[in-house]
């Protein structure tokens, strides 16, 4: 009788394992254009993942309504593996809460394969305020309350909520100007039309280093390591723990089995040594974790990031 | 949205109502010389060059519908045979370069440029 | 320092490694459907295996070779290979059409590496002080400039403007379909995820120009098929004499189209445009443009190539991208430790000589491989109509394909390919609904952005100089022939 059992549970793990193997070139999807922080380690990424996964990776842009293209080409794509989504947390546990009617659900349409990193968001300061420390600038702002204006990546990104947030716990009073991705706007931060600008600090930690802008805060619980002399918005007395993580996700559907293989493989290209001290200098933090650990992970930041949006009054349509 | 007094019907709304004003334009200088409502093109008359133009549409046709279940080669062969047929090549003439045709874009395109034409019923041959 | 670069580049793998990829640009940029972009986009996994200067050399001559090459087709067959090409593609027809196709291609080949050679130039010299100048652009200059740059299509339609801009407008409605605009809205999507992802330039551009014109030529099966071809001789045979010729606008080709790739998010296509339109405004003989006149090409051709090199100046000096191409680069650079930026002037100068070296060796190339590529172009298309033809749609069908992967692009091909094929029977010309395309959502993005900064109020848009500079020269357009017009009917009275 046992025999028969383990033959039947044999039989049943058969397909499991023949399974495990992808035979197409894989699309990693994301949600911006070329060049930008989310561009740049998905093409690491891709590149340290083909060899393991012995087919192709290629990257494709998807640009628009702030991942939600990429979102939905990814979650109508075939559920076998061969299209993956690489994006921050921000449009799956974040931007949901600040819309009343959305078009996806990240736990009921996509899957979750692996976190890669963590990240938070650093406040950028141009030339325009001639400020040097988060202080300075908001003395500038009570004296020059017409230009009171700060640059994000997009409507709904994670630099969005931190100014408005900002603007709530501060007291603030500081409009919002959206551009489509950070490249965009560091032109008019670095040329004095916009005062501020709040995004990833990958977008403006090169030009931190070399003094061109100045990063005065971040919006994490702790400071980053790419950037150790730099205070939390926390420090300075502005209570606030905003931050994401890039995760990958697969379409709902896809076989556990392949889910586990692309999740372990990823695991082991974020763990290489060489890669973390690339993701450190562009200001992430690796934090690898398999599909079980992620899934759970966005299930509770789903659920924790609602009353700080609504807190926020974080509302977008 | 705050601040905005432009919505997202702003830019569509102003670009209708520029087309509106032309077409009112392009109508009344129209009506100025007398002329059919709706004309077909000389050509529509004669079979050849009817037969041409309508299977080059009905080919696209069925290259869109029929491309993912079919596979790219069996797609490309069938329709590049009839389009050579259509256009006045012979029977052999037409065989032949559709088959090269498809297998080298094929492999050009999968191969160098990585761009994941479908398999279709040769899935499992899949390299 | 300059012999440590002159030996990084003249290494015999680096030289391989640049034929290689003028080749694969010259491939890439003369399928209709394939743009520089996505040649530059797919060199970046093979060049994560190779050391900085290979890898940037294979991406500068690659983009080179393909912003040229996209002209073989657009000349040859009315077949835009790039979208910098759709700017003067009827007129290089028209030229075709009349036995000068060698002439056309020759000019394009000659004054692309000129325009190409001015803007490595003034990369070289200049890239500091432009970038610094650029930096001052913000959204109000941006409008003003894509204004200017959509007005210009009034003199891109010859025979009936009012057509024109019928068709410009059609081109922006497109454009204003998708999510992409700046409220996030979903417009024109009817609940489709495809339609939400926006209506993409490639394969309309494919449609409209390629697909019609197949559809024409078919139409016309009955009638014999001449390619009025000249001679393949040689290709630089009247070249001097065309320099001389027109030597000021290949200088006002070159300066405009380093401007405008200087100008972040800027590029070659938007050059090319509005070369070709200045090309006819301050031309001699504006009257023979439309009818297969090399002024226009010998202009927009040498503008789209130095636009390329004008978009390294921001990408190297501040690490922001002066179009795709370099936003891509920027991602190269970074990984192989060039940070861009001014540190990189200083920590990494010998590479910086060798990426210049590159650019120059890169557009001296350009010359006998675009004479070989232009020949074999030739040739093939000597094979029969009734083979050729089906081929040719077979390549548009997977170019429509390629760009996002999805059969989408085909079936917006053939969609716009038939609407095409009515407005150009009806005298509606196609290259300004282009245009449209390529401008409509930055127009839309900076009028908006700069709405705000201005708070609703239009008259902001004049307050700093050099919007009000662009803006007195986007009106002296509009205005200038409804004035001169106006005069003519004044005088003629009398």
């Amino acid at each position: 009788m046992l025999r028969l059992a383990i033959l039947v549970i044999a039989f049943a793990a058969l397909p499991a394992v023949a399974q495990e193997k992808i035979g197409k070139p894989v699309r990693l999807v994301i949600g911006f254009a070329p060049g930008g922080s989310v561009d740049l380690v998905a093409r690491i990424v891709a590149e340290r993942l083909a060899p393991r996964l012995g087919q192709p990776v290629l990257v494709e842009n998807r640009p628009g309504g702030f991942v939600r293209v990429a979102i939905d080409a990814v979650r109508s794509a075939a559920p076998d593996g061969t299209t993956l989504l690489l994006t921050s947390s921000t449009p799956l546990v974040v931007t949901p809460h600040a819309y009343a009617k959305m078009p996806y659900d990240a736990q009921r349409d996509l899957v979750s394969v692996a976190r890669l990193v963590n990240g938070q968001q650093g406040f950028a300061l141009g030339p325009m305020s001639g400020a040097r420390s988060w202080p300075e600038y908001v003395a500038w702002l009570k004296a020059n309350p017409d230009k009171a204006f700060f640059a994000s990546s997009g409507v709904g990104s994670m630099g969005h909520l931190v100014g408005v947030v900002l603007a709530n716990t501060s007291g603030l009073r500081i409009e919002h100007v959206a551009y489509k991705g950070s490249g965009q706007y560091n032109a008019e931060l670095l040329g004095g039309q916009v005062s501020a600008g709040i995004s990833g600090i990958a977008d403006a930690s090169e030009f931190h280093r070399t003094g061109k802008l100045r990063i005065v805060a971040t919006s994490g619980a702790e400071r980053s390591r790419a950037l150790p002399d730099v205070p939390t918005f926390k420090e300075l007395g502005v209570p606030m723990d905003l931050s994401l993580w890039y995760g990958v996700f697969a379409p709902a559907g896809t076989p556990s089995a392949i889910v586990e293989l692309l999740g372990r493989e990823l695991v082991a290209v974020v763990g290489a040594p060489d890669l973390t001290e690339r993701f450190i200098n562009l200001g992430l933090d690796p934090a690898a974790a398999g599909p079980k650990a992620t899934a759970e992970t966005l299930a509770s930041d789903y659920a924790r990031w609602r009353p700080i949006v609504q807190q926020a009054g974080f509302k977008l349509d | 949205m705050p601040g905005q007094r432009f919505g997202p019907a702003w830019f569509p709304g102003s670009i209708a109502a520029g087309l509106a004003v032309c077409g009112l334009l392009l109508i009344v200088s129209g009506l100025r010389r007398p002329s059919p409502w709706l004309a077909w093109p000389d050509w529509a008359s004669r079979r050849r060059p009817l037969l041409g133009v309508g299977s080059v549409i009905a080919g696209l046709l069925f290259y869109i519908l029929a491309a993912d279940a079919l596979g790219f080669h069996i797609t490309g062969i069938v329709l590049l045979t009839l389009w050579m047929r259509i256009l006045g090549a012979s029977w052999r003439m037409a065989a032949i370069a559709a088959v090269v045709a498809t297998v080298a874009i094929h492999l050009s395109f999968y191969k160098m440029l990585r761009i994941p034409l479908p398999w279709g019923l040769f899935e499992q041959y899949a390299f | 320092m300059l012999f440590e670069a002159l030996a990084l580049v003249f290494d015999p793998y680096v030289l391989w490694v640049i034929l290689a990829s003028a080749a694969f640009g010259l491939f890439v940029g003369a399928v209709p459907g394939l743009t520089a972009t996505m040649a530059t986009a797919l060199l970046v996994p093979v060049t994560f295996f190779m050391e900085p200067v290979p890898a940037i050399a294979s991406i500068v001559t690659a983009t080179a070779m393909a912003i040229f090459a996209g002209d073989i087709p657009s000349c040859l067959l009315r077949m835009p290979g790039t979208p910098a090409s759709a700017a003067y593609t009827d007129e290089a027809y028209a030229m075709t059409k009349k036995g000068q196709g060698e002439l056309a291609l020759g000019a394009g080949l000659v004054f692309s590496v000129i325009g190409g050679l001015f803007g490595t130039a003034v990369l070289i010299m200049a890239a500091p002080a432009l970038a610094e100048v650029a930096l001052k652009f913000s959204s109000f200059e941006y409008f003003w400039l894509v204004t200017l740059g959509l007005l210009c299509a009034v003199f891109i339609a010859f025979a009936n403007p009012l057509k024109g801009i019928v068709s410009l407008l059609l081109g922006l409605l497109i454009a204003s379909v998708g999510l992409d605009n700046p409220a996030g809205f979903p417009r024109f999507t009817f609940g489709n995820a495809e339609l939400a992802g926006g209506l993409t330039l490639i394969p309309i551009m494919i449609g409209m120009f390629a697909v019609s014109e197949i559809i024409r030529s078919v139409s016309r099966i009955d009638a014999p098929w001449e390619m009025a071809q000249a001679q393949i001789g040689n290709v630089f045979r009247g070249m001097w004499g065309l320099t001389k010729r027109y030597k000021l606008p290949v200088l006002r080709g070159s300066v405009l189209g380093t401007a405008i790739g200087v100008l972040p998010g800027a590029g070659a296509d938007i050059a090319a445009w509005m070369s070709y339109a200045l090309s006819k405004k301050f031309s001699k003989e504006p009257e023979k443009f439309g009818t297969g006149h090399v002024e226009g090409i010998i202009e927009a051709g040498a503008s789209n190539n130095s636009a390329l090199a004008g978009a390294w100046v921001p990408a190297l000096v501040f690490g922001i991208p002066g179009d795709s191409i370099t936003a891509i680069v920027i991602g190269v650079l970074y990984i192989k430790g060039l940070n861009p930026g001014p540190s990189i002037f200083m920590e990494n100068a010998v590479a910086i000589y060798a990426i210049f070296m590159v650019f120059i060796l890169a557009n001296l190339l350009m010359l006998p491989l675009g004479i070989a590529a232009i020949k074999s172009a030739k040739q093939l298309l000597r094979a029969p109509r009734d083979v050729l033809m089906p081929v040719i749609l077979l390549f548009c069908i997977v170019g429509s394909f390629a760009i996002n992967n999805s059969i989408f692009g085909v079936v917006l091909m053939l969609v716009f390919g038939v609407i095409a094929y009515l407005m150009e029977e009806n005298g509606f010309p196609v290259a300004p609904a282009i245009l449209g395309m390529v401008l409509g959502a930055m127009l839309e993005e900076h009028f908006i952005r700069a709405m705000i900064r201005a708070d609703g109020n239009f008259l902001v848009f004049f307050e700093r100089p050099i919007a009000a500079g662009l803006a007195i020269a986007a009106s002296a357009i509009v205005f200038w022939p409804v004035g001169a017009w106006l005069w003519r009917r004044s005088r003629s009275v009398y």
